[in-house]
């Protein structure tokens, strides 16, 4: 279990730095796109496609980050004063939510029809090109299932901290 | 089932892709095949339409023409400036010449059939906010928004320059002035409401004004003989369909842009002459290799 | 199969669940339930395809632009000077923040990014002023409703587009929609002012007007940039984004309020907000798909027809359904999906098609502010980091004061036809 934690954290880390450096490539790229308009004959026609993309995987990353830091808008929180059975059944709810939603995500990421990886989302994107970037869409599509794969991977540490910890925090 | 997505709202009178469609759910019911029509955005926008094809999840979708493009580019031929003399001349290509054979050969790895062109409107042309565009010169003052690096291609060669607008800002685009202009099939700005800033249109005939109908290739392929020549004459009445309605509209689209108040330029043979030859140098520098690009032209000059 | 939505929806929120994860598990229980397991594959590009969107990025941007005033010292600037100006004024900076939205919001077509930005710079500096958090989320998200009202709007030239409307109508028709809606909201403010003497008022401290304009010069330079390189035609309204930040982090440099450290929370924090909504956005969108594929907005468009309303009665059906679709949807997708189906036979009925598209745009945006679901008020919540519920609770007077103001649009059509009329775009 501390071994999960502990590479949770370690992602965690990577996680935050790449998604802020994402944000930076967006603002630079649409920079790029407005002051090329003004000074270029032939101004790039990727900004804006490569814009987009930074902004995927750094919100898609960025995602990651907020389940991390429990930053995600819950709409109910349960006062403390239930009973210990109650909390412990709204604690197991509450820990099935995201393997039902990302499960499914990230299996078909991977898998197509029978269980064929060349026809799963990601084996599809290789096959496609960028509209003017001209390289396969797989560069981009990766940021679905690893932003899925790493949540799993919070998921499991958090999994692991709250069936260890004696009173987990609600929040 | 047959699941069908359209992507025109569903208007037998103003949409061609409609009549593509829905005229080829009627022939499939006709004859027995269980047909079910989907209404534009029900089941996602084009990139996702396209993927639920190569999957086997949704049988036929109207498509743009990239579709078929982001798997081969060969496809984009079809929009190559002054080519083809008309919608004939390019079904003739497609058809007689083989290159609907040949794209359909090469687009089946991403799991997709194109079954047929579907026609849209009379050619594209020219549209701006600023003046009537008589001539190449003209343009030189005028900022177009660009699809892709071909349009850019075609901007340059005309003298102008082009801008990267995400189609849509293109409405705030027009109206500030950070664009001036777009090259777009006469119908498009009375559809997308932007006859309020576009003034002024330039009957340029520049490509026809296609899009695609799709098909997933798993489901095509898995069909029974019996059912392939259903879909296959439901294909054939369609774009029937969707070529007659072509002929009884093309002339009144016109008629609708000059009523929302846009003034239409024509060209004369001698302007004509030079947006044709300054287009043909993009040819070989557009999207396509050297080698497909000659695959159309042959094909356009066997044909002609 | 509605019903397995619906309950495991409820059970997951009860247990104190994350909004994204509720909405994503049940969709999946969902697509289980009505054995359509197979279309689960299309998942991944769904989250995809719905992220993937130019005019999404001025959300981001936005925040980062929040995120950079704040810490650089650049929003207290401009609160000092604002309440130097309407500070005599109970609740002043209840009323700055109205007037904000009328000017600035709107421009990004998602009322929800709009709110996201509006809530990261004003809810801390109204805070700041002695405001309660609570009440300055509330003005926030509620002001957010005005944006897509008064021109520029991206809702009103969708709709303009799908019903071959002209835009400039629609967006002459807003105007005065658009200041009945801000007046009334400023008098839900002073009302509050009063009742719980909210800061500013004649005895107020108020800091001195030259000197605080001096300083707040540069940072006057920022709204003046953007909004003048939207008008002036330098930008798109997503480039302006960036535009805002960059200027923000420049003029955040003259008040030497930048460093490394700020930069690094700015971005973080920037990363953390879009990443929380972004996926809510993908649960959502996985959900739409199930919607469009089991054909809702269409048996609904049946159910209706079979009403048999007529006239005024369909307009108020129209309305209801409008109103719960706003709670659920962004706007540019309910729209789509709802007004082919549903506008056609209010338009047979005899309603103007302008008037229509004032009512129905009005209408999506207050459901993004009621509960038991509402874009805005999730949005504000999470960037404001204040109790989703105590929002909605201190919303509702505001979205009732809305409710009245969609009352009179509905009833008067001359609120929305008058000015299109005298310019000549409305003949009858
Ligand atoms: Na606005
Ligand atoms: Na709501």
């Amino acid at each position: 279990m501390r071994a999960i934690i502990r590479v949770s954290d370690g992602l965690d880390w990577l996680l935050r730095r790449l998604a802020a450096g994402c944000f930076v490539g967006m603002l630079v790229f649409v920079s790029i796109q407005v002051v090329a308009r003004y000074i270029l004959r032939e101004p790039p026609t990727w900004t804006e496609e490569l814009a987009r993309f930074a902004m995927v995987w750094g919100g898609l990353l960025g995602a990651t980050v907020a389940y991390k830091s429990q930053y995600d808008p819950v709409l109910i929180r349960l006062s403390d004063r239930n009973s210990a059975f109650l909390r412990w059944a709204m604690r197991l709810i509450r820990l099935a939510a995201p393997p039902i939603f990302l499960g499914p995500v990230l299996y078909f990421s991977i898998f197509g029809p029978n269980m064929d990886m060349a026809r799963g989302f990601l084996g599809r994107s290789a096959l496609r090109t960028a509209d003017t970037l001209g390289f396969p869409m797989i560069y981009i599509a990766l940021a679905v299932p690893i932003a899925a794969c790493a949540i799993l991977i919070h998921w499991l540490a958090r999994f692991g901290e709250e069936a260890t910890g004696d009173d987990p925090s609600i929040d | 089932e047959v699941k069908i997505a359209h992507d025109s709202p569903a208007d037998p009178e103003g949409s061609g892709t409609y009549v593509w469609g829905h005229a080829f759910a009627e022939h499939l019911k006709a004859n027995g095949m269980d047909a079910k029509e989907y209404e534009r955005g029900s089941l996602g926008e084009e990139a996702e339409r396209l993927d639920q094809v190569s999957q086997g999840l949704l049988e036929v979708s109207m498509s743009d023409v990239k579709s078929a493009g982001k798997v081969d580019k060969l496809i984009f031929g079809a929009y190559l400036p002054y080519l083809f003399d008309d919608i004939d001349h390019l079904d003739r290509a497609m058809n007689d010449a083989g290159l609907m054979a040949e794209i359909n050969k090469r687009v089946k790895q991403g799991g997709i059939r194109v079954l047929a062109l579907t026609a849209l409107g009379p050619p594209s042309g020219i549209f701006n906010t600023k003046k009537p565009v008589e001539t190449v010169a003209d343009m030189a003052d005028l900022r177009m928004r660009a699809l892709d690096e071909s349009q850019i291609a075609l901007f340059k060669t005309w003298g102008t320059t082009g801008t990267i607008v995400s189609w849509a800002e293109v409405p705030n685009a027009l109206q500030t002035g950070v664009a001036d202009g777009y090259i777009n099939p006469v119908f498009v700005p009375v559809m997308f409401g932007h006859t309020d800033f576009i003034k002024y249109f330039t009957d340029a005939k520049l490509t026809n004004a296609v899009r695609l109908a799709i098909a997933s290739s798993d489901w095509y392929d898995g069909l029974s003989d019996k059912e392939r020549g259903i879909v296959d004459a439901a294909t054939v009445a369609a774009t029937k369909a969707n070529r007659e309605w072509l002929a009884a509209r093309e002339s009144k689209m016109i008629e609708e842009v000059k009523a929302a108040g846009v003034a239409v330029t024509y060209l004369t043979p001698e302007a004509r002459a030079e947006f044709v030859e300054r287009s043909k140098q993009t040819y070989s520098d557009g999207v396509l290799s050297p080698e497909d690009a000659k695959l159309w032209i042959d094909a356009s000059a066997s044909t002609k | 199969m509605g019903w397995a939505v619906v309950v495991s929806m409820v059970i997951f929120l009860v247990s104190g669940t994350a909004i994204a994860y509720v909405a994503g598990a049940s969709t999946v229980l969902a697509y289980l339930a009505s054995d359509k397991s197979r279309y689960l594959a299309i998942l991944p590009q769904r989250i995809f395809a719905q992220l993937d969107v130019f005019a999404l990025m001025a959300m981001p941007l936005f925040i980062l632009t929040g995120e950079i005033m704040n810490r650089a010292g650049i929003t207290k600037a401009l609160i000092d000077f604002s309440m130097s100006v309407v500070g005599r004024l109970k609740g002043g900076l209840g009323h700055v923040n109205i007037m904000t939205s009328v000017f600035f919001a709107g421009i990004s077509g998602s009322a929800v990014a709009d709110a996201a930005a509006l809530s990261n710079t004003l809810v801390p500096a109204m805070e700041e002023q002695g405001y309660k958090r609570i009440y300055a989320a509330a003005v926030t998200a509620a002001s957010s409703v005005i944006g897509p009202i008064i021109p520029p709007s991206i809702i009103l030239i969708i709709y303009g587009a799908l019903m071959e409307t002209s835009v400039a109508a629609l967006f002459v028709a807003g105007i005065i929609p658009g200041l009945l809606l801000a007046f009334v909201l400023f008098a839900v403010n002073a009302f509050y002012a009063y009742r719980d003497n909210h800061p500013g008022g004649r005895n107020a401290d108020l800091p001195p007007f030259w000197p605080s304009f001096v300083k707040a010069a540069p940072a006057l330079a920022l709204p003046i940039i953007i909004v003048g390189g939207i008008i002036f035609g330098v930008v798109t309204p997503t480039e302006a984004a960036t535009l805002s930040v960059v200027t923000a982090t420049l003029v955040g440099m003259l008040y030497g309020g930048i460093d490394r450290s700020v930069i690094w929370e700015a971005l973080t924090r920037t990363a953390i907000l879009s990443g929380a909504i972004f996926i809510i956005l993908s649960a959502v969108a996985c959900l739409g798909y199930l919607a469009g594929l089991l054909q809702w907005p269409q048996q609904l468009g049946n159910l209706v027809a079979a009403g048999g309303f007529s006239g005024l009665e369909y307009l108020l059906v129209m309305n209801l359904i409008f109103l719960i679709a706003g709670m659920i949807m962004d706007v540019p997708v309910a729209l789509t999906l709802l007004v082919p189906i549903l506008a056609p036979v209010a338009l047979q009925q005899g309603i103007d098609p302008v008037h229509l598209g004032i009512v129905l745009c009005f209408n999506l945006c207050i459901g993004l502010i009621t509960p038991p679901l509402g874009g805005c008020l999730i949005v504000t919540s999470t960037v404001a980091k204040v109790n989703y519920w105590e929002l909605a609770r201190a919303v509702l007077p505001f979205a009732l004061a809305e409710l009245v103001v969609l009352g009179c649009l509905v009833l008067i059509p001359e609120l929305s036809l008058f000015l299109p009329r005298l310019a000549g775009f409305v003949s009858r």
